[in-house]
């Protein structure tokens, strides 16, 4: 369980282009929720995602993982249980090493990276499995850089990497929005699969309604740095694309764009 | 003729000395992105602790070099650590390092003097001190010389390939084409950092202690231009293998020194005073990077007109409110492309 307490977060603080973004906002993730969070641009779901992670901290409040309070503890220590993709697709992995290279360090997650061989001829037959199961064809590329692959082929490869080791929270920022509709398709489809299959907890923002609606558990609109919109389970399953979409240009017209 | 030859068996031996020095810059500039001007001061460095160790502590000469290396990557790791951890640009970090260690290895010739007066110059066959290449005043063999460099160069070369394919090593490199995986991974980017600086300036005092026994001599000014130096052997040698995808870095690297050096050492039979080949190193790496950019530009220019992929339209329509589909820039191309690819 994540919970996000009393968060107050300001960019540019004390300058001429102050943006406060949140003011005592509070937010919980419970385990085992597949979140969906929309909403306009700008209302403070990627400053979400980043405070949830560490990569920046909030002015004041709390942040909670399991009810210990991880709010200072650096990135890249509580990364190691959590998973994280992100919009672009080069961000997941390195690029200038292949998929079996990449799956090896995902797979080491956690662990020492000390003078130990890098890539084990034995996990082959076990990631090659792992990459098929994606339906992109990639089994065969399995030494090919991963610079050479498309947006979406690193997308599912960055996908299987940040879910292999267990983890606390998946996050998702608009992980299928750099891809066309066909491969985002695919690659959401694949996010869905790993979620369920592995029971994972996961926030993922997307600006596609229709995914939001379709997948996940619970629902979150989110404007100028407040929820509007909260629903789960049963509730959720009620909502359809023209109740959000309402909602949304409701807002819209509020602030007048 | 003979001078002709004697240049070329002077320029291999510099060559292989050097490679040494680029195998660093390639860690640091080529992995990490990192052009590392301290390197100008960790030459000496390991040139002075080599020597010291040699003389004063009557060491094997290989240990010597370890000493070297020790010495180098202490120093490397303060560059890494100005930048990562106190925020001082990479060019200002290298040159705040290189600048101390002008005055410190001056400093450290006194070991060597045993009175307080530093000198500039330090020579093994007068003072007696037993390198890998000199017993007493009785020189070695050029060739052996090459040998015994060679299969230094070669045992380096060995290890490090070695390196780069171990965990830690996989994340030296990931470190350098995406920061924000090795963060994802759990681990510090600036400890990798500061990791490879401290590597890379290691392998350059391990070169500058095997500059000293080379040539019999400690010279404190020796650390001047192997930035440069360096830079151009890693860009050349790449450059050269760039297409040929079974050639390990490593070994591009060392073709790359051995071409620069001989090359330098070739233009010393016009330029007999040596006035001149500071400026020749200068001018010719300029041209490098020159040449090297309009290669590269004419690379991504080709990269720029490749067919985008086809979007169905149906499929857009189903989108509903889903971004723009954004196009993939070539923002991918790693910096140092010209020195990867
Ligand atoms: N590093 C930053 N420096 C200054 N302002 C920032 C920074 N990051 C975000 N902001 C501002 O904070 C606000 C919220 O940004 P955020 O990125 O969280 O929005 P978002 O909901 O993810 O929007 P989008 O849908 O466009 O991705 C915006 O007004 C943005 O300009
Ligand atoms: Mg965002």
């Amino acid at each position: 369980m994540i919970e996000l307490i009393d968060i107050s977060k300001k960019f540019n603080a004390h300058t001429v282009n102050e943006t406060t973004v949140f003011s005592d906002f509070n937010f919980t993730v419970e385990k085992g929720q597949f979140i969906s969070v929309i909403g306009s641009n700008g209302s403070g779901k990627t400053t979400l995602l980043n405070i949830t992670a560490g990569s920046i901290l909030p002015d004041v409040g709390k942040v909670l993982l399991n009810g210990k309070d991880i709010t200072t503890q650096p990135e890249f220590i509580r990364a190691r249980r959590f998973g994280r993709v992100f919009q672009d697709p080069s961000k997941g992995v390195a690029s200038n090493m292949t998929i079996m290279e990449n799956l090896s360090l995902a797979d080491n997650k956690g662990k020492m990276f000390g003078l130990t061989r890098g890539v084990s001829k034995k996990k082959f037959q076990e990631y090659q499995d792992m990459v098929a199961s994606i339906g992109l064809g990639l089994e065969d590329k399995m030494h090919v850089k991963m610079g050479a692959l498309s947006g979406g082929q690193r997308q599912s490869v960055s996908l299987l990497m940040a879910t292999m080791t267990p983890i606390d929270i998946l996050l998702l920022d608009e992980h299928t929005a750099a891809l066309d509709p066909k491969t985002a398709e695919v690659v959401m489809q694949l996010t869905n699969k790993i979620i369920k299959e592995k029971n994972l907890t996961a926030l993922m923002v997307t600006h596609n309604l229709r995914y939001a609606l379709e997948y996940g558990n619970r629902i979150v609109m989110m404007h100028q740095g407040h929820v509007i919109l909260d629903k789960k389970d049963k509730e959720k399953e009620k909502l359809v694309v023209d109740d959000v979409l309402n909602l949304f240009n409701n807002i819209s017209i509020e602030v007048g764009n | 003729m003979s001078l002709f030859f004697n240049t070329t068996v002077s320029g291999i031996q510099l060559g292989l000395c050097y490679a040494i020095v680029a195998f660093g810059m390639y860690i640091a500039y080529s992995i990490l992105d990192f052009p590392d001007l301290s390197t100008d001061g960790t030459f000496p460095l390991g040139g002075v602790i080599g020597t010291i160790l040699l003389y004063r502590a009557g060491v094997h000469p290989i240990i010597a070099l370890m000493g070297g290396f020790v010495a180098g990557s202490v120093f490397g790791a303060l560059t890494g650590i100005l930048h990562v951890k106190f925020k001082i640009s990479k060019l200002l970090s290298g040159i705040i390092v290189m600048t101390a260690l002008l005055s410190i290895t001056l400093a450290l010739t006194t070991l060597l003097t045993q009175t307080e007066y530093t000198v500039s110059n330090y020579s093994y066959i007068a003072h007696g001190i037993n390198g890998l290449f000199n017993k007493g005043v009785n020189k070695t063999n050029p060739y052996l010389v090459i040998v015994i460099l060679l299969a230094l160069v070669i045992v380096i070369k060995i290890l490090l390939d070695l390196f780069f394919k171990s965990k830690a090593g996989m994340m030296l490199i990931a470190t350098g084409n995406n920061e924000t995986l090795i963060t994802s991974l759990g681990k510090d980017v600036g400890f990798y950092k500061i990791l490879g600086l401290s590597i890379a300036n290691g392998l350059v005092g391990f070169a500058g202690a095997l500059y000293a026994q080379m040539t019999m001599n400690y010279d404190n000014t020796s650390g001047t231009g192997k930035v440069v130096l360096a830079l151009a052997s890693v860009i050349i040698g790449l450059a050269i293998f760039s297409k040929a995808k079974f050639v390990k870095p490593t070994t591009a690297v060392i073709v790359g020194a051995l071409i620069y050096a001989l090359a330098l050492n070739y233009f010393t039979l016009v330029d007999k005073n040596g006035t001149y080949l500071k400026l020749m190193n200068a001018v010719a790496f300029a041209l490098i990077l020159i040449i090297n950019n309009l290669v590269k530009k004419q690379r991504i220019k080709k990269k720029k007109i490749s067919p985008k992929t086809p979007t169905n339209i149906d499929d857009q329509v189903m989108n509903i409110l889903s971004l723009p589909d954004k196009q993939e820039t070539i923002e991918d191309v790693p910096v140092t492309e010209e020195a990867q690819s």
